[in-house]
């Protein structure tokens, strides 16, 4: 490694989905990477180094986007840094199997001052399915550098990087390659170009300018707006032309074309291209991929449960550590220090370590779901569904698993295209109700309504139902502006799943949450313990019941007491805690010792004293009206601590952050205020 | 004047025009849908997304994008596939 701090090489990858660029650049760095956002946007930025030679080279992992025209943030960004000129070369990495399409984004780099190199990946797919591409061929028609690379076994990259040196040692300037939209949009581009010229910033130049403002580029209309006097003539000679995007993408489609002939790749064999695979005959099923579709995730979430066991053992095992300490330390340190490290701190460093488990076994999942090939034929099967919601079919992923975990959830919106889309996502995941409330919901339930749970159950999830359409509508028609392109997604061809990349991108997502969302858990957890615990060590008595008590008014007319709120307090903390609080809080608190303790035990721990917990809950003098207001305020509930830090971490937005807690916040109260008004009518 | 969405699977189409926003165009533009395409109907079943191969790509469009893309069957023979 080197000791300087710049690198002695930066290269940019570019390049559509699907095209092995995350393998590419995994197979670069390995595990010497870091995940971030860009500044002040929400889209993550991976870089990595290595080194050559003995010197520290830098790999910067642009968002994978099917082209450059400005229309999501993803395509802005891309093109900002290659115009910045930040790197020194870009590696265009293009899908030799389906290398017309995947072309696009080589003749969208080409056209910019920039040095290009072709990763002309995923040769060994390309032969298998009789449609070899010949590299030197390719170079010659592209006029640029081109190296057949298969990422996913390592091939060809140590020759890339070499090219790519050379590129950037002798530079050889590139004489009007990509596109010529000067002879391909004729007239009207040579009108354009006149009327701008002059005034272009540099780098872009009068001809690249000219196509993206014919083409309707937001991005080239914003710097055309710094120059006003010019702008309405060129926007009224721009408006009257016909079909202006397809006429600036049909020339680089003709460009694309020209180059496949030059290279010998043209006259497919297309009646093989007919039909379904064999698979997707089945998968893009309506009725037998729906069937497959529940199969997969079932069988996925088998996985992804094995997968995080060993965390999980230990997150376990810390929550179950306070039980022996407390035995052996009873006598010898004093209460407040044994109650601090038990309860205040190995519990949330427990929840947090299987929270971190959940994370790296649902990213594992996941991934290879996605590196095959079929999360975006599960994105097709539920597509009709979802879109009865407003959402996109991919949703449907994140959704389903926020019923294990609105974390999971929150950071599983990733797989949704689009910012706006997954936006909505984010926000309407914390309704999905997770696994921690439900046992509450059920135990509550059965505790006060018995043979009725059923039917309560039935009228939670209808409402659950009705508030997502109309969440879903009210953040679609005036919170979240803008415009969906709707459903048009690439079904990639199946590929096998390359478990080194899969894996190494499991790890750091993993790593950025150990780094941030984990002790945002255990510093909840070690608040919420203060606020039980202070001034008294009695939870009757603590500061958060004072808080629930100053609250009654306002729990009045839902129907809950003191208690009540500060069972519904401390779900805001974890919902897997909100069950073991209910029975510290009911559970009479003789001592100060056991007050406390059990705050955080495992849910399932607590079932086992279910008799004698149900005994003191029957008895504790709540109504069955109370008992609705309080099943309903907590099922539509306030999202927990961890899914708000999720909701931060991936919309890096405050105000969103904090709408959403005041959404869900209002939204809970008013629930809670209806079921208890309408259960005094029933009961 | 017919639409993709009206296609049967075996059907083989050529692309004569392509209406609806800006943002869908931009997208199916970059996908290679533009007057003169030829494409192929890999499924359709009247509701749920339409499959289409073009370029060397399967695209999945919903069927309100697919019915904003006018086509014309190339050889009807092979529509009742």
């Amino acid at each position: 490694m080197g000791e300087s701090n710049t690198p002695c090489l930066h290269i940019a990858l570019a390049g559509q989905p699907n095209t092995g660029k995350s393998t590419l650049f995994n197979r670069l760095t390995g595990l010497a990477q870091h995940v971030g956002n860009w500044p002040g946007k929400t889209v993550a930025r991976k870089e990595g180094d290595f080194s050559l030679d003995g010197r520290r080279c830098r790999v910067t992992d642009l968002p994978g986007t099917y082209g450059l025209t400005a229309g999501s943030l993803e395509e802005t960004i891309t093109r900002e840094f290659l115009i910045g000129r930040a790197a020194d070369a870009v590696v265009v990495v293009v899908d030799a199997s389906q290398l017309e399409r995947s072309l696009y984004m080589a003749a969208e780099v080409l056209a910019l001052p920039v040095r290009v190199v072709v990763a002309l990946n995923m040769v060994d797919v390309a032969e298998k399915n009789g449609k070899p591409v010949d590299e030197g061929k390719l170079a010659a028609a592209l006029g640029a550098p081109v190296v057949a690379t298969a990422a996913s076994r390592g091939m060809g990259v140590d020759r890339l990087i070499s090219v790519v040196r050379d590129v950037v040692r002798n530079p050889v300037p590139g004489p009007g390659r990509g596109p010529d939209f000067r002879a391909g949009l004729g007239e009207i581009h040579a009108g354009v170009c006149r009327a701008v010229r002059g005034w272009v910033p540099r780098p872009y130049n009068e001809e690249w300018m000219a196509a993206k403002l014919i083409e309707q580029d937001s991005h080239a209309w914003e710097i055309l707006d710094t120059a006003p006097e010019q702008a309405d003539g060129i926007r009224s000679l721009v408006r009257d032309i016909d079909d202006p995007q397809i006429r600036v993408s049909r020339v680089r489609y003709q460009w694309i074309e020209a180059v496949l002939d030059r290279a010998g790749t043209t006259g497919r064999n297309h009646a093989r291209d007919a039909g379904l695979g064999r698979f997707d005959r089945w998968a893009l099923h309506p009725v037998w991929g729906k069937f497959i579709a529940v199969a997969a995730l079932a069988l996925a979430a088998v996985l992804a449960y094995i997968v995080c066991l060993p965390p999980m053992v230990l997150g376990l095992g810390l929550l179950m550590l306070p039980v022996p300490i407390r035995h052996f330390f009873r006598d010898l340190a004093p209460d407040w220090l044994i109650s601090m490290v038990c309860d205040g701190m190995l519990t949330g460093l427990g929840v947090a370590t299987c929270v971190a488990a959940f994370i790296a076994g649902v990213c594992l999942v996941i991934g290879i779901l996605e590196d095959i090939g079929y999360l975006s034929r599960l994105a097709v099967i539920f597509h009709r569904f979802m879109r009865r919601l407003g959402l996109q079919g991919k949703a449907f992923i994140p959704l389903c698993m926020g019923f294990v975990c609105n974390i999971m959830a929150v950071s599983g919106t990733r797989v949704v295209d689009g910012w706006r889309q997954r936006l909505i996502t984010i926000l309407l995941a914390p309704l999905i109700p997770c696994k921690g409330l439900l046992v509450v919901v059920t135990f509550v339930c059965t505790v006060f309504f018995g043979p009725l749970t059923p039917l309560v159950f039935a009228a939670l999830f209808l409402i659950l139902v009705c508030q997502l359409v109309l969440a879903s509508f009210v953040l679609r028609r005036i919170l979240v502006r803008g415009r969906d392109h709707g459903l048009v997604m690439e079904l990639p061809p199946y590929h096998r799943p390359n478990f080194t990349t899969i894996r190494i991108n499991t790890m750091t997502r993993v790593k950025a949450f150990l780094g941030q969302g984990f002790w945002l858990i255990v510093a909840a957890a070690f608040l919420t313990w203060a606020g039980v615990y202070y001034p008294d060590g009695r939870i009757e008595t603590s500061y958060l019941a004072g808080l629930g008590r100053a609250l009654e008014p306002l729990g009045r007319t839902m129907g809950m007491d003191w208690r009540l709120l500060l069972t519904f307090l401390v779900a805001f903390s974890s919902k897997e805690a909100t069950l073991g609080a209910m029975a510290v809080i009911y559970g009479a608190g003789s001592s100060a010792r056991t007050a406390v303790e059990g705050l955080y035990m495992d849910p399932s721990l607590v079932m086992t004293l279910k008799t004698q917990f149900a005994g003191f809950l029957a008895t504790a003098e709540i109504s069955r009206a109370s008992a609705l207001g309080f099943v309903f305020a907590i099922f539509f509930s306030l999202p927990c601590m961890g899914t708000l830090a999720a909701i931060y971490n991936e919309t890096r937005s405050r105000a969103w952050t904090a709408g959403a807690l005041a959404w869900y916040f209002i939204n809970s109260i008013v629930m809670g205020t209806l079921a208890f008004q309408v259960g005094r009518l029933i009961f | 004047m017919e639409t993709l969405v009206q296609l049967k699977a075996g059907s083989r189409a050529k692309i004569t025009g392509i209406n609806g926003s800006g943002a869908y165009r931009n997208r199916v533009c970059t996908f290679g849908f533009m007057p003169g395409t030829r494409l192929v109907v890999v499924d359709n079943r009247g509701y749920g997304p339409v499959l289409v191969r073009l370029r060397d790509t399967l695209v999945a469009l919903g069927r309100r994008e697919a019915a904003a893309v006018n086509v014309k069957t190339v050889n009807p023979e092979a529509s009742h596939g």
